[in-house]
């Protein structure tokens, strides 16, 4: 399967110096960028959450697809090298083949996270409060509704259901 | 003019109705295929636990493994009578209506950005257990940026 980087092969790079912006949370950018080369950092209130090295890395992709501000502001960690498609949304529309690498990059982050839920479920099967946390998580995972404000019962799995087989 | 729903985009396809008990997707089975539920209810189940209960009119089932080109990874069977639409070539489907793919990629980012907010309220709450915060630390990293994470993250 073609990669994003190579979808967007005619899109510009930027080279950011280390700590250098490249989005900022809060504010609506609408852009997409991959990373090619060096490495980012996200931050959030000030504080670096994760650090980003792998070229292919997407950034910016949650604030393009749920059309709102960027939920932290990501920097060059060290020089760093993007290629940015500008208003990516539009460009979505148009280019199902895109679309499509975005959605399934989303995906990947989904499934590999909820392969590690299980290894934790698993892990955890003897303390009840911890299992029935991590059951809550895969549920929204899976697609249950966003429990309400304020709303204390988070489960919607049903009790009978959970938990079933060899744990 | 709001864009249309998968409901609506998958009204032409065909129909299959379930009784409570049926399977309609088994865990190893190879993927490809999209379903739209129109009405009724559906467990999720993975490695023998169940996962989540789906009951909204439009939800899709399968679209993780015709993105992601895998075979199935979960058992889905209807635990009350039940409606899905039948897309049987689902990446297909998907290039062939843009308004679709744009709502199953929001969609999925919706699910990842609900997790997310979940696991970071749960990270904070536990900052004071470190076996349960490293747990959610991995989920974090896993969730927001697709990999370990800083080690040395709050």
């Amino acid at each position: 399967m073609t990669s994003l980087v190579e979808l967007i092969a005619d899109q510009p790079t930027r080279t950011l110096q280390p700590g250098e912006v490249l989005m900022v949370e809060g504010e609506t950018g609408g852009d997409l960028h991959v990373l090619l080369l060096g490495e980012l950092a996200v931050e959030r209130g000030g504080v670096v959450l994760a650090r980003l090295d792998n070229p292919g890395t997407l950034v910016g992709e949650m604030s393009v697809l749920l059309g709102r501000p960027a939920t932290a502001t990501v920097r060059a960690a060290r020089e760093a090298r993007v290629r940015t498609l500008k208003s990516a949304a539009k460009a979505l529309e148009a280019d199902a083949v895109l679309a499509t690498r975005v959605a399934a990059l989303v995906a990947a982050r989904l499934d590999a996270t909820s392969a590690l839920l299980v290894e934790l479920s698993h892990e955890h099967s003897d303390v009840p409060h911890q299992k029935g946390l991590l059951a809550r998580i895969m549920a929204t995972l899976i697609g249950a509704p966003k429990p309400k404000a304020g709303e204390t019962d988070l489960f919607t799995v049903d009790p009978a259901l959970w938990p079933r087989g060899p744990m | 003019m709001a864009a249309p729903t998968l409901a609506e985009l998958a009204w032409s396809q065909p129909l299959r109705t379930l009784e409570a008990g049926d399977v309609l997707i088994t865990e190893g089975s190879p993927g490809g295929m999209l379903y739209v539920l129109e009405s009724g209810r559906l467990v999720v189940e993975r490695d023998g636990v169940a996962l989540a209960t789906l009951t909204e009119p439009g939800a899709l089932i399968g679209e993780m493994s015709v993105l992601l080109g895998t075979d199935n990874s979960a058992d889905v069977r209807a635990i009350g009578p039940s409606k899905v639409r039948e897309i049987r070539d689902g990446m297909a489907f998907l290039q062939s209506q843009p308004a679709a793919l744009l709502q199953v990629a929001t969609g999925l980012a919706t699910r990842l950005d609900n997790t997310s907010a979940i696991v970071v309220r749960l990270q904070s709450e536990h900052r004071d257990r470190p076996e349960q915060h490293s747990i959610f630390t991995r989920l974090a990293a896993s969730l927001l940026y697709g990999g370990p994470g800083d080690p040395n993250a709050p």
